[in-house]
């Protein structure tokens, strides 16, 4: 049976409820996307990281917004809540005009888990990567396939499109206690 | 990132890389990729047992080698991808559209009189 997936906007989604998480803010300095993920992971537990794969794919969003969003722009900041405490929670938020081409995302989506499913792979390879107006050598053009896999609590776009809330569950939980990251109740 | 080629038979090549492919090692790497491929080079090995790191970008190069590969009648072949990279490739689903192997000895013998 083929159940396609696709992005959803939903702006009063919980995902979107900053209460009780930590913020930070950064300039929008391409140069800098990992180091802002290692800042912001630094007191992760461990169970959480999966080797490298929390940090990538955290990496991926906030590349997203300080490139498509804020388009490098040092004067626009990229915002981010996060909650590492039982699952890892983020909300990541840009200063620019929202993803504009997620219609036309989520049809070439569409089409390319069609072709996947019918196991049609010479088109899925045309499908494999999405190129829209902003991208170049640097966009694989794949990361919000994997985000809507990695983040198995949720991956959705608030209704201005700029922001992002996403959750990823882990099934061994966190082996920190609730207090020692800081973080209180959503 | 550190990436070296060494080419075999009339139109095989190894690339070998290791560390961290992302945003910022990945035009360096299309670029060498794309001189491999121009020099008639079209089976290839990735032997990326020592890559620690793959992110969308480094997932996009291989994409990307896939197409030009296709257009010329050639293979490619994935030696000692796991960890990390392979979590990714994964969840791109990318990871259906690769031949994989063990190292570089079963992808040369896999591809046979290919080259």
């Amino acid at each position: 049976m083929f159940i396609p997936r696709k992005i959803i906007i939903d702006d009063r989604n919980e995902l979107f409820d900053a209460k009780g998480m930590k913020y930070v803010e950064f300039p929008s300095d391409f140069s800098q996307i990992r180091v802002y993920t290692a800042q912001i992971l630094e007191k992760a537990p461990e169970t959480f990281l999966e080797g490298n794969l929390l940090h990538q794919q955290l990496s991926e969003i906030i590349k997203n917004g300080i490139k498509h969003g804020n388009r490098s722009d040092p004067s626009k900041k990229i915002k981010i809540w996060f909650d590492l405490r039982k699952r890892a929670r983020f909300i990541v938020e840009d200063e620019g005009e929202g993803f504009v081409h997620l219609e036309e995302w989520n049809e070439f989506f569409f089409k390319r888990q069609k072709a996947l499913h019918e196991a049609d792979f010479d088109t899925f390879l045309q499908l494999a990567n999405y190129q829209g107006p902003t991208s170049d050598n640097t966009d694989g053009g794949n990361s919000l396939i994997a985000a809507l896999e990695y983040w198995n609590g949720g991956f959705i776009f608030g209704g201005k499109r700029n922001k992002v809330g996403v959750v990823r569950w882990f099934s061994g939980g966190s082996s920190r206690s609730e207090n020692e990251n800081g973080s209180s109740n959503v | 990132m550190k990436a070296s080629a060494k080419k075999f038979g009339e139109t095989g090549a190894v690339l070998l890389l290791s560390g961290e492919i992302d945003l910022y090692s990945t035009s360096e790497l299309w670029k060498m990729v794309s001189g491999i491929l121009e020099l008639g080079r079209k089976h290839l090995i990735l032997d990326v047992s020592d890559v620690n790191y793959l992110d969308s970008s480094g997932v996009g190069v291989v994409i990307r080698l896939l197409q030009e590969l296709k257009k010329q009648g050639g293979k490619l072949l994935v030696a000692g991808l796991q960890g990390s990279p392979r979590q990714v490739l994964q969840m791109s689903n990318i990871i259906s559209l690769l031949q994989l192997c063990d190292n570089v000895e079963q992808g040369r013998a896999m591809l046979g009189e290919a080259i």
